[in-house]
């Protein structure tokens, strides 16, 4: 670690923080620290993301000619499946909440801990013994049923190591089970006095219904796959056609959980950013009630719309109808929160900070993405579209677009926060807007590949698409270069970044006003809060807060955080 | 998901009191009454019911009630969620509730036409 | 739970009710924070049971006259009966022991513990006893399976050596069209596998052992909790002594107990024959 250097406004930096307080391995692999534990779940999912990175350029690469000639089909199969299975179960649902929402929930609420902090290193254990089980399966040679698993492929004729892939998938969904469920019971019952449901920053909503998807949901899904285990190891099959069983019940069940999946990683991207629009805006977010109810709304109503993942595979004509109907509503709070987003960033103090470029290009491609989602829920269009790289492109546009830019403004964001450490600001802008756009380079073409009629999943494809998978391929080398910077820039912060002061940013939650990095216990007293959530247009004596300056000056004002002053402090302050 | 403000009892001991419990009595009840529902049960599975009450897949209503009103004393008495906060009954409740929502996937069998391999 | 209060401004306590761990405020906030997480918990089980009911109630949907007929021919409602009279008096015992916890009547608790530990063995015992005749009817889903009541008992020559996969991929389909029961679905005819009666019954049958083996398995986890818990109320261990960790214990109990009360009407009593109602 660097030497603590003195600057002019810090406080506290002499007294241990959650990071150095002990260095030796023991206490950080049975931590329950939940800073620790989200830092232990930071490096985890970057590693995954690494490998599930180089599977999408083995992807891409293959996909430059028409021919599979990097690849036979049967080695394609493996290495989308497991782009998907990395990519998906290691990376996207537990990215954010298991980083952020691990490190910031407790700090947000003004609690010491999570409620159940030794269910949380467990949850990072049967993470970690998932991936190490998806990683055997990968060495192994890897699985070509693609992440969806179809019966009766995957339950009888598939010659991949099916099992292996199947109960990493299982272990992974207890993992986020457990988180889901601490997250759950932290916020109901372990706010700082005074913090009522309405004051609560908007990432605390969007991972109070993120979790509620995680809990409800991931269920359904461990048992589908442990029924597959069992038709594929024990010959106990429901799926299988030769008896007389249904292969769309599979696709039932698979679906149910898999798209709340979706929303699960999502939501927590919206919450945050919801946080750095208002932090950068200097302004409390628009309809702030709609935003907060909005998540719950699609936690809800993303349970119903399971079946439009399905309605070219002979499901009743009429349930898929209603699924279609229930698609498009289901889009309305998302469509609310884009909305009081801009008009949240209407007449504020806008400044361009690297983590609100993030969030500006999560409104744009999430915006695409989610309108692309609509065609897809039209029954008709969808018979056209069904399987082919719309899907893909819609997908991506969502997931990567959306949950990982709103990932890496996060952590942007947080960064200073989480590591006491400033990073290159230069640096992570030119990386913003590297990847804003190499992701539409890399993704628009699908768009048009997928409506002109190439199909998902395959290595060979008509030489009048190759046009489009060329800028593909070009674009996706831009977007791994715009990955590879923060990876660089970030690490070097660790050993080299300037100091980072307790509020960088200017920010307004309560975890801005510990120190950065925390204390290990994060608040040295319980907080009592008074005020309402995004205060940043009102002080004590009526001045504006000022713009956000990276310097080692702490702009925020001191709240106090007695009892003794409580009385002082009538709520609305 | 209180609205009102609470102000912790910061530094004052929590006098602990004796934790209220459920008189033995409450619990016989609820037990005869399970027995008395088993055997219904098993009875009317013998029975009919249809013949009795014109109501197509009267037996399984019949089934499907009892079973609910044992998993509910269960849940009330043994599991103490009567005497339980408003959190609890929350998530009690939409346990049941959710899995509810799976039942949409019937929907699609109970509606399919033409050909279908089931 | 067994950790000093916050803060060191409440005294130290011998008696475990009152201590409560670091990130709480007070013990009523720890109390409430359990009792909720392990309700988390359950919801979770039901979606996991859930899914399970759903695939059952797909097949039965579909098939109401067959299931009716493999659950009478094989499945014996007087075991199920006895299971299911065990398992309500052990919620019962279960209750008792919860409550004993709570007015720390450590003896009458340590009993019905044991009670309850005792109905969950006698459970299991039905249990082998069901799972080992059908074993001897063969009625194990797989290669062993040979439904033989009634009509249609084609039993195949299974090649033990041959993986599974070949033989459903050799399965010829027949032109003639087989309808099941004057529903408006229609099952083409599969050779070689005895006909459809067969392998719907190899589906009910997969999903009966899939159901009360899942729910099995949830009863050894119990049995193999209270072994620890009575492991540890004999070294006096404060965990037990506090009544909480019973309490959570007591919900997931009665939580096995309640999805036995759905699966024993679901699987045992579709259609029943009193003249069959022996042991």
């Amino acid at each position: 670690m660097s030497e603590v250097q003195p600057i002019e406004g810090q406080n506290k930096q002499e007294e241990p923080n959650y990071l150095n307080w002990s260095y030796t391995i023991k206490s950080w692999l049975l931590t329950v620290d939940h800073k620790r534990i989200a830092m232990l779940y930071l490096v985890s999912i970057t590693l995954f993301f690494i490998v599930g990175g180089v599977a999408a350029m083995a992807i891409r690469a293959e996909l430059v000619t028409p021919k599979a000639d990097l690849f036979s089909p049967d080695t394609y199969n493996r290495i989308f499946s497991a782009h998907g299975i990395v990519m998906i179960f290691f990376f996207l649902i537990p990215s954010i909440p298991a980083t952020l929402g691990n490190f910031l929930i407790p700090l947000m609420i003004g609690a010491k801990d999570l409620a159940f902090p030794r269910l949380n290193l467990l949850s990072w254990y049967v993470y970690i013994a998932a991936g190490t089980l998806a990683v055997t399966a990968l060495v192994l040679g890897g699985v070509d049923t693609g992440w969806t698993f179809y019966t009766p492929y995957s339950s009888t004729y598939s010659n991949g190591n099916v099992v292996i892939a199947l109960f990493a998938a299982f272990l992974a969904g207890f993992s986020s089970i457990f988180t889901g469920l601490n997250f759950l019971v932290t916020i109901h019952k372990m706010r700082a006095p005074g913090l009522t449901w309405f004051r609560l920053p908007l990432f605390v909503w969007a991972t109070y219904a993120t979790s509620v998807i995680m809990l409800l949901g991931t269920p359904v899904i461990a048992i589908t796959l442990m029924l597959v285990v069992a038709e594929r190891t024990l010959h106990f099959g429901i799926f299988n056609p030769a008896n007389g069983g249904d292969p769309i019940l599979f696709q039932h069940l698979f679906w149910f959980y898999s798209h709340p999946a979706v929303y699960i990683m999502i939501l927590p991207g919206f919450g945050v950013i919801s946080e750095i629009i208002a932090c950068f805006s200097r302004k409390r977010i628009f309809g702030y009630s709609f935003v907060a109810m909005s998540s719950l709304a699609i936690a809800l109503l993303g349970f119903f719309v399971w079946g439009h993942h399905m309605f070219t595979t002979g499901q009743s004509m009429y349930q898929g109808m209603v699924f279609s109907i229930l698609s498009f509503v289901v889009a309305v709070p998302s469509a609310i929160k884009i909305f009081n987003w801009a008009a949240t960033l209407f007449k504020g103090r806008v400044t361009f900070h690297s983590p609100m470029l993030y969030a500006m290009g999560f409104m744009g491609l999430f915006t695409i993405g989610g309108l692309t989602g609509l065609f897809l829920s039209d029954m008709a269009v969808d018979i056209h579209l069904q399987d082919t790289y719309f899907v893909v492109a819609h997908f991506h546009y969502v997931m990567v677009g959306g949950a990982i830019m709103a990932f890496l403004g996060g952590v942007h964001f947080w960064w200073p926060k989480m590591t006491g450490k400033m990073y290159h600001e230069p640096a992570a802008k030119i990386a913003a807007i590297l990847t804003f756009i190499g992701f539409n380079a890399t993704f628009f073409p699908q768009f048009v590949v997928g409506y002109l009629g190439m199909p998902r999943r395959y290595a060979v494809y008509p030489e009048e698409f190759q046009f489009w998978h060329v800028c593909s391929t070009m674009g996706a080398t831009l977007l791994a270069v715009g990955y590879l910077l923060p990876g660089i820039y970030l690490t070097y912060s660790l050993f080299k970044g300037e100091k980072a002061p307790d509020n960088p940013w200017g920010g307004v939650g309560l975890e801005w006003h510990t120190t950065s990095p925390p204390s290990p216990h994060n608040f040295d007293e319980v907080p009592i809060v008074t005020w309402e959530a995004y205060e940043y247009d009102v002080d004590d004596d009526g001045s504006i807060y000022d713009s956000p300056v990276i310097t080692g000056e702490s702009n925020s004002k001191e709240r106090e955080f007695t009892a003794a002053s409580a009385a002082e402090h009538p709520a609305g302050d | 998901m209180s609205e009102h403000t609470e102000i912790a009892v910061h530094g004052e001991y929590q006098e602990h009191h004796e934790h209220h419990y459920t008189p033995t009595s409450h619990f016989l009840v609820v037990f005869a009454f399970l027995i008395v529902m088993l055997i219904a049960t098993v009875a009317a599975a013998f029975v009919d019911l249809q013949k009795i009450i014109p109501i197509p897949g009267m037996n399984i209503i019949v089934m499907l009630a009892i079973a609910i009103s044992k998993a509910t004393a269960v849940v009330l008495v043994f599991m103490e969620v009567r005497k339980g906060t408003r959190l609890i009954w929350l998530w009690a409740g939409a346990g049941f509730f959710w899995f509810l929502m799976m039942l949409g996937i019937l929907f699609d069998y109970f509606t399919r036409t033409g050909v279908t391999p089931v | 739970m067994s950790v000093p209060a916050v803060h060191g401004e409440h005294p130290h306590s011998d008696d475990p009710h009152l201590l409560f761990a670091h990130h709480f405020i007070e013990r009523k906030q720890q109390d409430e924070t359990y009792l909720v997480g392990m309700w988390a918990f359950l919801v979770t089980e039901i979606m996991f049971f859930g899914a399970l009911f759903i695939a059952y109630m797909v097949y039965r949907s579909v098939w109401p006259g067959e299931f009716g007929d493999f659950s009478r021919a094989h499945l014996s409602t007087f075991l199920g009966l006895i299971n299911t009279f065990i398992l309500l008096f052990s919620s019962l015992t279960m209750a008792m022991c919860v409550q004993s916890a709570q007015r720390k009547l450590y003896g009458r608790m340590q009993m019905f513990m044991v009670a309850t530990f005792l109905c969950a063995c006698g459970f299991l015992v039905v249990k082998t006893i069901e799972y080992s005749r059908k074993y001897n009817e063969n009625l194990i889903p797989g290669p062993l399976f040979q439904y033989s009541e009634g009509h249609g008992a084609a039993s195949t020559e299974e090649a033990s050596a041959a993986p599974e996969k070949s033989e459903h991929s050799g399965a010829e389909v027949a032109s003639a069209e087989s309808h099941s029961e004057g529903r408006k679905f229609s099952l083409p005819a599969v050779k070689g596998r005895g006909d459809k009666h067969h392998r719907h019954a190899e589906i009910f049958f997969s999903l009966y052992f899939i159901m009360t083996g899942v729910h099995g398995i949830h009863v050894v986890i119990g049995m193999i909790i209270m072994v620890i818990i009575l492991v540890m109320y004999c070294r006096e261990s404060p965990l037990v002594m506090d009544f909480m960790p019973i309490e959570m214990f007591g919900l997931y109990w009665h939580f096995v107990d309640i999805v036995w009360i759905f699966l024993y009407p679901a699987l045992y009593l579709i259609k029943p024959d009193l003249g069959k109602f022996h042991f």
